[in-house]
């Protein structure tokens, strides 16, 4: 397992708002960048079709991605397996997420542990590390346009249709 | 004769010819370009530093300074357009003395005349940032705009580009003859065929000057600077370009990551007179390790996972030639480019087209956006693994093959998709990407050819000649039919030796057993062999791994390829990637019994340029296998079992092997071989002292581990074939993770492969004993 990339971005959306987003697979789906699919397949994990352009080749993988270690309103872990369509092998990505409320928005700190077989371990760390910033990047332009919509997700106050009592993101509906 | 007609021709089909072409195409200028190899980017543009400059260092006043930095402000937009492999890591050209730091500031005055941001940084900067550069580092200028690229892909994305917009390539069309006049030029091509243009560029890299002269033009020349290279798999954490302060000569040797990882090291920089010469030496090779490790001290020891050289073509004039032949403006010279053609290609078509452009009247038509490429497209099966060193399937070397700028060569195939860039450097997996070239050629495989005109592979096809195999029952193995394989107790990678012995071991004490195999036939590389160069032991194994596998015991997946192991709270989770099917196989121990593979070329010291015909006897026992003759007049080196049986079974197949086990002269059966000649097909190999004819040199002396799967797993090394690191009983530093024969014990002949293997049986048996895996042992245990 490799460390990829440690590293922070700042969004400028309330924390608040940010937390259910991952527990709305809709909502989730529209901030992913590439997300082609995603569907709720039981607590806390989402099944779909995610595309990423690693510049001269786009890898459309089919991935399982689950939510761990939820500590609302500020902590938790996605793990991502996937397999990616018409290449060998596979990939399995573990990230931590600290959010942390700052002025004028949320500060997002992200490691990303990624382990690749095949195909995916033989185009190099640099390339598969830039390939994710650039998610990162449209990820957190995602997040903001999604947030600024009138509705885009549910409000801070009270727990909204996306999370449970205890705040803990619900699995979201297709 | 055929005449055609365009309305400009680009002679040349390096990353400049190419860049000219989508320059005219994207203006709507009916163009094609001829290039006289095979394949677009035979000549410098395949090898070279790879990297985009921002032109920092650059001469003032100069056309490549002025080019570089138009260029500079539309890379982005064209590599994002292009889709071209490229990434923006920045260099540090490093001073090591106070001269070395004053001269730092006078570039950095030089870049900032460019435009060019750069930065001095201190030694503290450099000890934080980048901690691999050699601690007598003083300061460094940082220039964060340099960018590593995929060359080669470059070249072939400005083809694919221009002709998405109506441009043509023609290749093996190498031009004989040309006529400059007043209302036209008209081209000769060697094949008979005539273009008329009313405008031509001659684009023709180091020989431009000697296409110029076709049509009278003497007024320059170009001399050869070449440039050495290596390439290593380790990347010695250099995450920049790391180079020196420049010296009369040109930007010194670099050490540059790959943008597909690894680091390359070069070039030299040696003026001569042959245009044709690529060859790489021993000198050269210590000259870049000298000059690299003064940078970074870790490349001390590396051992490159290849070599290569490429000619830059210097010019009389010391600068770029972009003007009008004096035979004529219909005539563009676009000469000189040196080491800057990579970096400077796009300002330099647009400076070429628009010089033309007036005098045809072209002026008015406005260079299009270009439009981003689709890129490869795959489906969703990713095929059989066709490069086990880089896990390249099926899928990827279908897409590499297709399309206008589609591989028509094994290195184009290698350059489109990576089968063969790995640790055996293509002698594994050459049988199977010359067999998929000439398929979607619809040419048979005598017609394939590596990468220059001429390159052939196979020399004649006969009859197919597999081998004798210790037990016939085992010939039949074939894939497994649908229903998978459960979940075994132990999944062993690899079915020769080791492999073997393990698996019945482990099957005689009462474990699911399955063996996943890349081969046809069990054996391993021993499966080339014939029964007689088998030993009894062997024999025997392989008719009891029959029986076991009769009655179920064993069950083995052939022609299917282990690409990934991966940790699971039950054990381990094997990625298995076949033909028609690929799995998540779940597995409670692994053994790793993946073999090894024989020494490459590249692998050695051998001085020479890289014609085809040098082969190990993996690819040469490939290709008997499949009734082609891979040479008429074999030299093979060695003289274990392995060198004696492929050297039979070339003479068996009507091959002359004059040096060899067996032949009559075996004066160099256990030495090494000092240096080749030949630029397309192998000529001659020089033995000793002597030279000795011969188009094929057969490699069969050392093996190296293939152990690239522990790569992913954190415990592997990325040197080429370095043995695992098992300890003395075959464990990995991993739970439940063993190794056994030669991917940890690389002996040539295979001859402690079984014992190891069934030795490791025993281990792992040992280890699940009471665990509930295994049932009743076999008596004969």
């Amino acid at each position: 397992m490799t460390v990829l990339a440690e590293e922070t971005v700042v969004v400028t959306a309330d924390r608040a708002r940010i937390w259910p987003v991952f527990s709305d697979a809709n909502l989730l789906g529209r901030v992913l960048p590439g997300c082609e699919q995603l569907a709720s397949a039981g607590p806390d994990t989402y099944r779909g079709v995610l595309a990423t352009k690693l510049q001269f080749l786009t890898i459309r993988a089919d991935v399982t991605a689950t939510l761990t270690d939820l500590r609302s309103p500020d902590h938790l872990q996605l793990e991502l397996d996937g397999r990616p369509r018409g290449l060998a092998g596979g990939f399995r990505a573990i990230i931590p997420i600290v959010l942390e409320e700052v002025p004028g928005g949320t500060r997002i700190s992200y490691r990303l542990e990624l382990t690749t077989t095949g195909r995916l371990a033989s185009f190099g760390a640099p390339l598969l590390r830039d390939s994710f910033r650039r998610q990162v990047a449209s990820l957190v332009a995602n997040l903001e346009r999604e947030l600024s919509r009138p509705g885009g997700v549910s409000e801070p106050d009270g727990p909204g249709p996306g999370a449970d009592d205890s705040g803990r993101p619900a699995p979201g509906a297709e | 004769m055929t005449v055609d007609t365009a309305e400009a021709v680009v002679i040349g089909g390096g990353v400049v010819g190419c860049a000219v072409l989508l320059e005219l195409s994207s203006r709507g200028i009916e163009a094609v370009l001829v290039e006289c190899e095979p394949d677009i980017g035979e000549g410098a543009s395949k090898a070279n530093s790879a990297i985009i400059h921002t032109g920092f260092d650059a001469k003032p006043g100069t056309h490549e300074a002025r080019l570089l930095r138009r260029s500079a402000a539309r890379w982005p937009e064209l590599l994002e357009a292009l889709g071209v492999p490229a990434l923006t890591c920045g260099a540090l050209m490093v001073a090591r003395t106070g001269d070395d730091a004053a001269r730092l500031g006078a570039i950095q005055d030089i870049a900032a005349e460019h435009g060019v941001g750069t930065e001095v940084v201190d030694s503290a900067w450099i000890r934080q940032n980048a901690p691999y550069i050699d601690p007598s580092a003083t300061a460094a200028l940082h220039v964060p705009g340099e960018t590593i690229v995929d060359p080669f892909w470059l070249t072939r994305a400005y083809a694919e580009a221009a002709i998405a917009l109506g441009g043509r390539v023609l290749t093996d069309a190498r031009v004989a003859r040309m006529a400059v006049a007043p209302d036209s030029v008209e081209i000769g091509l060697v094949n008979g065929r005539s273009i008329r243009a009313g405008q031509v560029f001659d684009c023709a890299g180091v020989r431009a000057d000697e296409v110029a002269a076709l049509a009278g033009d003497t007024s320059f020349a170009l001399t050869p600077r070449k440039g050495q290279f290596l390439v290593s798999e380790r990347t010695f954490g250099v995450d920049r370009i790391v180079l020196p302060i420049p010296g009369p000569l040109g930007k010194g040797m670099l050490v540059t990551p790959i943008v597909f990882g690894g680091v390359l090291l070069g070039p030299t920089a040696e003026d001569g007179q042959d245009k044709a010469d690529r060859s790489t030496t021993e000198t050269g090779r210590q000259r870049i390790l000298a000059a690299c490790r003064e940078l970074v001290p870790d490349v001390d020891g590396m051992e490159p996972i290849r070599g290569f050289a490429g000619v830059r073509a210097v010019s009389s004039t010391g600068d770029y030639i972009i003007r009008p032949s004096t035979a004529g403006d219909r005539l563009t010279i676009v000469a000189g480019i040196r080491s800057t053609g990579v970096s400077a290609s796009p300002a330099i078509a647009e400076a070429a087209v628009e010089l033309a452009s007036a005098a045809r009247g072209w002026s008015a038509r406005q260079a299009a956006r270009v439009e981003p490429l689709a890129g490869p497209e795959l489906g969703v099966d990713a095929g059989p693994v066709i490069c086990v060193c880089r896990s390249v399937g099926g899928a990827e070397a279908a897409a590499a093959l297709a399309g206008p700028t589609g591989a028509v060569t094994t290195d184009g195939l290698k350059r489109r998709c990576g089968v063969g860039f790995g640790d055996c450097q293509g002698n594994r997996c050459l049988a199977a990407a010359l067999e998929l070239v000439a398929r979607a050629r619809g040419v048979l495989p005598t017609e394939v050819e590596k990468h220059l005109a001429g390159s052939w592979l196979v020399a004649a096809i006969g009859e197919e000649d597999p081998v004798d195999n210790p037990d016939a029952r085992l010939a039949s193995v074939g894939p497994p039919s649908s229903g998978g394989f459960g979940r075994p107790s132990v999944l062993v990678v690899g079915g020769g030796l080791a492999g073997i012995g393990a698996a019945v071991a482990l099957a005689e004490r009462g474990l699911a057993v399955l063996v996943v195999d890349r081969g046809s036939r069990p054996g391993g590389t021993l499966a080339a062999l014939a029964r007689s160069w088998w030993s009894e032991q062997e024999i025997a194994a392989a008719r009891r791994l029959a029986e076991l596998m009769a009655t179920g015991r064993v069950r083995w997946w052939s022609e299917a390829t282990v690409v990934g192991l991966g940790e699971s709270p039950a054990g381990w989770i094997v990625d298995v990637a076949a033909a028609s099917e690929s799995h998540a196989v779940e597995a409670r121990g692994v053994v790793l019994a993946t073999g090894s593979y024989l020494e490459p070329r590249e692998h050695r010291s051998m001085d020479g340029p890289r014609p085809s015909g040098i082969m190990t006897a993996d690819f040469a026992t490939d290709a008997l296998d499949r009734g082609w003759r891979p040479g008429r007049s074999a030299i093979v080196i060695g003289d274990g079992r392995i060198a004696r049986s492929v050297a039979a079974r070339l003479t068996q197949a009507g091959i002359d092997v004059v040096v060899g086990p067996g032949s009559g002269d075996e004066r160099n059966c256990g030495g090494s071989v000092r240096a080749v000649r030949g630029e397309r097909r192998l000529e001659a190999v020089a033995l000793g002292e002597s030279w000795v004819a011969a188009d094929t040199l057969v490699l069969a002396d050392a093996v190296r581990p293939a152990s690239f799967l522990l790569r992913g797993l954190g415990i592997g090394d990325d040197g080429p074939g370095v043995a695992m690191p098992a300890d003395a009983s075959g464990a990995l530093p991993l739970p439940t993770l063993w190794a056994a024969g030669t991917c940890v014990d690389p002996r040539v002949d295979h001859d402690r492969s079984l014992a190891a293997g069934t030795a490791i049986g025993r281990v792992v048996a040992a280890a699940f004993m009471g665990s509930g895996l295994t049932t009743t042992a076999d008596p004969r245990a």
